[in-house]
This record gives structure tokens, sequence and C-alpha cells, in this order.
């Protein structure tokens, strides 16, 4: 009596899986990194910074699955410890950039006068000026350090958000049913809140996933240049950077944070697309 | 219904004027514009699409988008007071217990992403300080009184999970949420299907006796106003040209484009009843640009009974009896050679 709605909840269930790839994948993808990032120490087999310098840049191999660094350090512990980092500067950064981005692009889109105008210039001018090098000036500014590298990436990725968001608002504000709200008497304000901004909500989360995947990039890029949390913290970005010196000798030093930043990235990519798809279905098929 | 002239009007609009300021050039969309409507009365304005008619009802209460648009001149009167001089936070508080609307477009009228009880929730508390609760049991209520079936379910829908019938509906308890004591609605049967459209038209007429509420129809819909309104005004490139009671116009109109609109209506039937088949008239011509104010009758090009004096000067409403007005210098002919 009971168990045929089970299965047939269970079957509807596989088959919104298989229809939604992406979107699953990209979930188990983050999954994973998520435990890393929680249960780094438990899951590690060596602590970050234990170092044993009689297996100095060994290669890979049972003791050491990605191997050493030159201090002995095992790089899969550091690699799987290092996720906190990389993870929570990605996800802070696009918090800040998102809320920032938000809050802009509502007032470009929903505003008339010299206030909308003067945000949409200034987006416009932080627009033209490339990511990356945005991202690297501010961070000169603030020094390196977790604090700077988090509003480097999210001052760098707030006006795409904005742009996006303000295109949305705008399409929303000539709707009937903004006009319908002001004839009852709603306020601007609440127009905007309760009206227009649960309207956007699916550009926004779209987007942040993506920008998700672009602020690892950024983030570990930083690193990689010493812009960002500085050494022993097993960030990927610096462990790219020390890799990149004994590039000749040990190149596995550099698979091991390259493997997890191109995972993570996909894992973030992977999901936007599968939110999108499931989210926008006017969008893709 | 009859009404004597001592009744004070619920709602008055002395010479109103609207303009809309785009880049190069400014469109006369409302031209010194006069009517009354009583308590409890169905007022209906009719006129072609672009006539001015929801510019009109909109800016009753200040909601059209200013800019582009400007009201250039006149008075609202809403139970004696005038709305053009209230500032936005008065006004505000207007919107929806004083006069509240009901529009053509059910299906995007309502904001997709919020539940139906809530969006009806929504004005309740907004002008009586209701809770949540309270004024979830409100909308129950309301709901019931539009006789949206299984409300209590509805209550938790989405409007996507409505029918284009059942939104209408939905639009009118949230225009009522508040007791409004004049509701303008505007082709409120215009996107609905024909067997729709007399349940809609009837559950607002219900209503409205019920409540006591005025009315104004916007419609091009003759037999709509035929049906359900009291009075009507006709309306022609922003400007009244007729107004009276529904009965006298139609059976005798007294502006030849209130005769032209009324050539114009479909009759099922007509060639069985009234021998040979009558074609449909149209009335010639389109609805002029109205981006410089009009000199003489703005009908004038298009009307077959125009002579000099129309081109020249504007005509002044002329009163056929029992306040029945047409702005016509040739009222008496209008009909005659028929």
């Amino acid at each position: 009596m009971k168990a045929q709605p089970i299965i047939a909840r269970a079957a509807f269930s596989a088959r919104w899986l298989r229809q939604n790839l992406y979107l699953t994948s990209g979930a188990a993808i983050l999954l994973v990194f998520l435990a890393a990032a929680v249960f780094g120490e438990q899951i590690a087999p060596y602590g970050a910074n234990k170092q044993n310098l009689l297996s100095a840049l060994e290669g890979p191999s049972s003791a050491h699955w990605l191997g050493t660094d030159p201090l002995g350090r095992d790089l899969f512990s550091r690699v799987v410890i290092g996720t906190r980092h990389t993870l929570s500067v990605a996800v802070m950064a696009v918090s800040l950039s998102c809320c920032l981005g938000v809050l802009l692009g509502l007032i470009a889109g929903f505003v008339r006068g010299p206030l909308a105008t003067a945000v949409d210039a200034i987006v416009d001018v932080a627009l033209t000026i490339p990511n990356m090098i945005l991202a690297i000036s501010i961070a000169a500014v603030m020094g390196a350090g977790l604090t700077g590298l988090i509003m480097a990436i999210s001052i760098s990725f707030t006006p795409p958000i904005a742009r996006i968001v303000r295109g949305r608002v705008m399409e929303i504000r000539e709707e009937d049913f903004i006009a319908a709200a002001r004839t009852i008497g709603v306020r601007p304000w609440r127009i905007l809140l309760r009206h227009v901004l649960p309207n956007a909500a699916t550009v926004i989360v779209i987007e942040a996933s993506l920008q998700a995947g672009q602020a690892v990039l950024t983030a570990t890029a930083l690193g990689f240049l010493g812009l960002g949390v500085q050494p022993p913290t097993p960030e990927w970005g610096t462990l790219l950077g020390y890799g990149r010196e004994y590039l000749h000798v040990a190149p596995f030093m550099v698979v091991a944070p390259g493997l997890a930043i191109s995972l993570l990235v996909l894992g973030f990519n992977l999901l936007g697309d599968g939110l999108r798809d499931w989210l926008d279905p006017r969008i893709g098929v | 219904m009859t009404f004597s002239e001592t009744d004070s009007p619920l709602l008055e609009v002395r010479d109103l004027a609207v303009r809309f300021d785009m880049l190069r050039r400014t469109i006369h969309a409302v031209n010194g514009l006069s009517f009354k409507v009583r308590a409890g009365e169905t007022f209906a304005i009719v006129g072609e699409s672009g006539c001015g008619k929801s510019v009109t009802a909109l800016a009753l209460l200040k909601l059209l988008a200013m800019p582009p648009a400007r009201i250039s001149r006149g008075s609202v009167l809403f139970e004696g007071q005038d709305l053009m001089q209230l500032p936005e936070s008065k006004l505000r508080q207007l919107r929806g217990p004083a006069i509240s609307y009901v529009f053509q477009e059910p299906m995007s009228s309502l904001n997709p992403s919020m539940k139906i009880g809530r969006q009806i929730a929504e004005a309740c508390t907004l002008h009586y300080g209701m809770n949540r609760d309270e004024a979830l049991a409100r909308a129950r209520e309301l709901m019931e009184m539009v006789q949206l079936p299984d409300a209590e379910e509805r209550l938790s829908a989405y409007p996507h999970q409505l029918s284009g019938g059942m939104r209408q509906r939905t639009m009118i308890a949230i225009a009522l949420a508040c007791s409004p004591r004049l509701l303008v609605a505007d082709e409120p049967t215009t996107a609905l299907d024909v067997t729709i459209q007399a349940q809609i038209l009837d559950l607002l007429s219900d209503l409205q006796s019920k409540t006591g509420t005025g009315m104004i129809l916007i419609t091009h819909d003759l037999a709509v106003v035929a049906e359900y309104a009291d009075r009507m005004m006709v309306m022609y490139a922003g400007c009244k040209v007729e107004e009276g009671p529904v009965d006298e116009i139609l059976d005798q109109p007294r502006h030849p484009y209130t005769l032209g609109l009324l050539q114009a209506v479909p009759r099922l039937g007509s060639s069985l009843q009234e021998g040979p088949r009558r074609s449909l008239e149209e009335i010639k011509g389109v609805v002029p640009i109205l981006d410089a104010p009009s000199v003489g009758c703005p009908f004038a090009p298009r009307c077959s009974l125009a002579i000099d004096i129309c081109r020249r000067e504007m005509p002044r409403p002329a009163s056929y009896g029992n306040d029945h007005h047409a702005a016509c210098f040739r009222g008496e002919q209008v009909g005659a050679s028929d």
C-alpha cells in the first residue's frame, strides 16, 4: 500500500537527478570540497606543517599520494587542509560582492535621477578595468593577507553583479504587477524589497555561483603572486607559487594544488550552469 | 437609477489636462476633461484605443510615471478634496481605501513570486495595520467574496497555478481589500474569454450593489456599457465628446463619433430580424496624433457632418436635457439622415 508511492518518488528523484546532471555533479564536487574544508585535519594523513626532511621532494608514492615538498611536508595533506582557506575566501568574497552588487544594481535600476546615473557611471568605469588588474591593485593597496584578499576579490567582482541586477530590475520595474502594487499604496522601498528583489533572485543566484568559480581562480592567482594568504598557511595559490620555484626538479609540486583548483572551479561552474538550466527554463534545455 | 444635480458627487474632475513630454514633442493625451461620478453609480468611459481613457484613470491618483507625464492643469475633487494638491504620502494613503484599480491584464498584474494569499493580504497590512494572521483571514474572506473556489487552498497558490478568470477574481479581491469608495475597472474583461467576461462583470456589479462603491468602467465594448453602466462618457482624442445617461445616449446619440461607434458594433442575427443585411460601418480615418493642441473639433477631419466652423472652433458642450451633453455644433442633425 505504502510502497508504491515511495518507489514512484524514488524513480522521480532518480529521473530528476539525471535530468539535472550539471547541477547534481556540480553539487557533488562541492560537497567533497566542503567536507575537506570542514574536516581537513581528520581527513589528511599528515599535519599541514609536519616536516620530515628525510623524505623531502619525494614523488607520489603510497606513503605520500601527491608527493612532498622541499621540507618533506605531505602535499596531499596540505591541499586538503588548505581547502578551507581557498573555499572560505571565495565564498566570503562572493557573498560580499553580491550584497554590494545587488544594492548598487537595485539603486541603478529602480531609482530615477542623479543617484542612479552616478552609480551607473561608476559601474561602467569599473567594468572597463580588467578584473585581475583591479584585484591586484586593491590587494596591493590593502596589503597581503586574508582581509586584503577578500576585499580585493569582492570589490572587483561587484560591477558585473551590479550590471546584471540593474538590467533585471529595469525589466521588472515596467511589469504590470509593479504598477498594480502602486495602486494599492505600497511604498517604493517595499515594492523594491517585496516585489522587485524576489523576482530578480534567480539571476542573482546563478551569477553568484558562476562568480564563485572565478573567485577561486582570482584568489589563487593572488596567492600565487604572493599577494594572498602568507606561508606557511597552505593556501592553494601560495602552494602553487612555491611549487613554481621547484618546477624543474619536482613538477608534481604544482600538480597537487593545480588539480584541486581546477576541480573546485569546475564544481562551481557546473553548479552555476545547472542552476541556470533548472531555475530559468527560457535559456538552455 | 436617477440622480438630481444637487447630489454631491463622489468624484469630480474639472478641466483635467495631461501632457507627456517626449524628447522632441509634447503629446496632449488628455485635454480639458470634466466629469462627475456619484456614489454607488457605474460610470462608463468609452472610446477607441489611445483616446486617453486609461491615462485619465491613472491621473486621478497621480499614478502615471512623472516624468514623462505631467498634469498641466485641472483638479480632481474626491469627496471635496483636491487630489492634485496632495503630497505623495497623503496620496499613498488614499490608494486602496479611496480609489482602487482593476486592470486589463490579470496575467501580468500579479507578482509571480508571491503567494495569492499574501498578495491580497498586503493591502490589509498596509492600510489597516493588521498583523499577518489577521490579514490572511481577511484575504480568505475576500476570496470567498469574489467566489474563488477552494479559498483555503488557493491562499498558498502562486499566480501561474490559476486560470485567467481566477486571476482576475484575485485582482478584484485585492482591489476590494480596503473597501474602496471608488473602483476603477480598466477594461477588466478584455483579456478574458467571452464566457468568463459576463461572470466577472456580474461579480463586479453584484459586489458594487452590496458595498455601495462607485465604479468607473473603462471599456470599448458598448454592449458591456449598455448592460452594466448608469451613465457614460465618450472620449475622443483626449476630449469628452458626449456624456449622459446610458439609455439616452445609446438611443439618441448627439455626437457623430458616438453614432459611428454604435454603427461599428456588429449585431448577431441582424440580417434576419431587420430585413436586408446591413454592412458594418467603420469610422473612416484614424485617431489623430496628439502632438499639438487641436484647433476646432478634433473629430472634424473624420466627420461626415463637419462644416467650416467645426474646423475653426472647438465646440462647447450643448445640453440635450436630463444631464445629457454633447460637444458638437451639429448635434441636432446627428442621426437625422437615417
